[in-house]
């Protein structure tokens, strides 16, 4: 009996928990689109101006400027500035 | 010199501290060190770094074992820890894991040429690999156990878990995320149950064919893990578990140990061949020096190595010390305190957001206990974020 009880808490935080984090993660990403107009590289890590005045930061992701991307990623706050993590980093135009 | 010795001590004890506190990862404090490093050297903050990493490398099994509290690097090892504790051979676990350590530092010397002279040519191309790679070892890690369908269903929950913590803006994601899975839901177990521990026997033995396979496995994982980023031990022990004995708990325990060291030594190396930081540690140098040389890396591998040596006698005796205390002590309490303990110190450095993830990981972890499902299924908080992250398209 104590076990189900159990059981059925644990099911209930769980899928309830995950769910609502789902939610709220969700709320936390962003997708924009900019043409890149600075970058400054510490050893690979990138911050990125975009022309959309979104900052975005990536690792190991070797961007150049002028380059226009679309970039998913998470909010972070970085000395109370909005900065946007990317995951995924699309470029939408390309230069030579 | 004198400066020197000071701060290989003094990184021997933060690591010792920092390995016996549960939960208390040496990722959380340091980021404080950069600011005290200003007045010193670069040499005094690579011998300071290095002894601190290795040596937590080696103590940080005792929490795992003894008091069923990981974190985020020896999680896994909490699962057969438990189990040879619970048979009174808590302390052959910990020196099943030592020597998984001591083999790891051998890895390391055998890795070094590759990750010096092959890998930086080959880096871009791995991350291609890597996709395929992880998703075989959670094709293995569900399909290997009898109930598939469970199994499949706790990777997944625990995925999702994972994707949603990662993606929050939570400092110290995984702090909340591993310590709910695998810590506070054993520590919970423990209480209801009333767990009870034997009388800890000191015997230990290990026949060198036993150090084979989980060092060869470490050989061929640890590079892959060292090199791409948002893989770590964790990672490294699913894919590598898969080379070891299925259900070996003591080879999986010798292959964590040498994966934590290999892991740990070859982000240096890593940090001066491709110049990338994979580790809390080797991101600390990245940031503190302004460049880092072939010789700064010598002296990181000489103290890692020698302290490494050091770390399995300290860690022998330390934890033939928990071994020979463990069962005077009421286990439910001590499992009690040290569940208040980890919740204040998820508190402190995840905030209160941080706490709710520890509150549904808890229940995630409770679930698969109930539920009579493998916890390494539970990776899938790791496994399924990385397989996304790494997907090619």
């Amino acid at each position: 009996m104590q076990k189900q009880v159990l059981l059925i808490t644990c099911i209930a935080i769980s899928f309830l928990g995950i769910f609502f984090l789902l939610i709220l993660a969700g709320a936390n990403n962003l997708s924009v689109q900019g043409k890149i107009i600075s970058i400054k590289d510490y050893s690979g890590f990138q911050i990125i101006k975009l022309d959309s005045n979104k900052t975005v930061t990536c690792d190991s992701c070797n961007l150049k400027l002028n380059q226009t991307v679309q970039v998913q990623g998470k909010i972070e706050y970085y000395q109370s500035q909005v900065q946007i993590s990317a995951n995924k980093i699309e470029i939408i135009k390309n230069v030579n | 010199m004198l400066i020197e010795i000071l701060a290989i001590a003094g990184g021997l004890i933060l690591g010792v501290v920092c390995g016996l506190i549960p939960g208390l990862h040496i990722n959380l404090i340091l980021p404080f060190l950069i600011l005290a490093s200003v007045p010193f050297s670069s040499l005094t903050i690579i011998l300071f770094v290095a002894s601190l990493t290795i040596v937590y490398t080696f103590v940080s099994f005792i929490p795992s074992i003894f008091l069923g509290c990981p974190d985020e690097d020896t999680a896994l090892a909490i699962l057969p820890g438990h189990e040879l504790l619970n048979k009174g051979k808590g302390h052959e676990a910990v020196m099943l894991a030592l020597s998984g350590c001591l083999a790891g530092l051998f890895v390391i010397l055998i890795l070094i040429p590759l990750f010096i002279f092959i890998l930086p040519s080959i880096f871009y191309y791995l991350k291609f690999i890597m996709f395929f790679v992880l998703l075989i070892a959670s094709g293995y890690l569900i399909l290997r156990e009898k109930n598939k369908l469970l199994s499949l269903f706790i990777f997944l929950l625990a995925g999702f878990l994972g994707i949603a913590s990662l993606n929050l803006d939570l400092k110290q994601s995984l702090l909340p995320l591993l310590s709910g899975l695998f810590g506070s839901s054993s520590l919970i177990t423990s209480i209801i149950k009333k767990q009870k521990i034997p009388k800890q026997s000191l015997e230990f033995s290990l026949e060198k064919k036993e150090l084979l396979l989980p060092s060869l496995a470490s050989f061929l994982v640890a590079p892959l893990c060292s090199l791409l980023p948002s893989l770590g031990a964790g990672q490294a022990a699913i894919i590598g578990s898969d080379i070891i004995e299925e259900k070996s708990r003591r080879k999986f325990l010798i292959l964590l140990g040498s994966l934590n060291t290999a892991i740990s030594g070859l982000a240096f190396v890593a940090l001066y061949s491709i110049n990338k930081a994979r580790t809390g540690s080797s991101a600390i140098l990245q940031q503190t020096l302004d460049t880092f040389s072939f010789n700064q890396l010598i002296i990181i591998l000489a103290t890692i190595f020698i302290l490494g040596i050091f770390s399995f006698f300290l860690t022998k005796r330390i934890s033939r010390f928990y071994a020979l205390n463990i069962n005077k002590f009421n286990y439910q309490k001590i499992s009690l305190t040290v569940l208040i303990f980890l919740s204040m110190v998820v508190l402190i450095f995840s905030g209160f957001l941080g706490f709710l993830v520890f509150i549904i990981s808890t229940a995630t972890g409770l679930l698969t206990i109930l539920l009579n499902s493998r916890r390494t299924n539970l990776m899938g908080s790791l496994m399924l974020p990385s397989i996304l992250l790494y997907l090619p398209i």
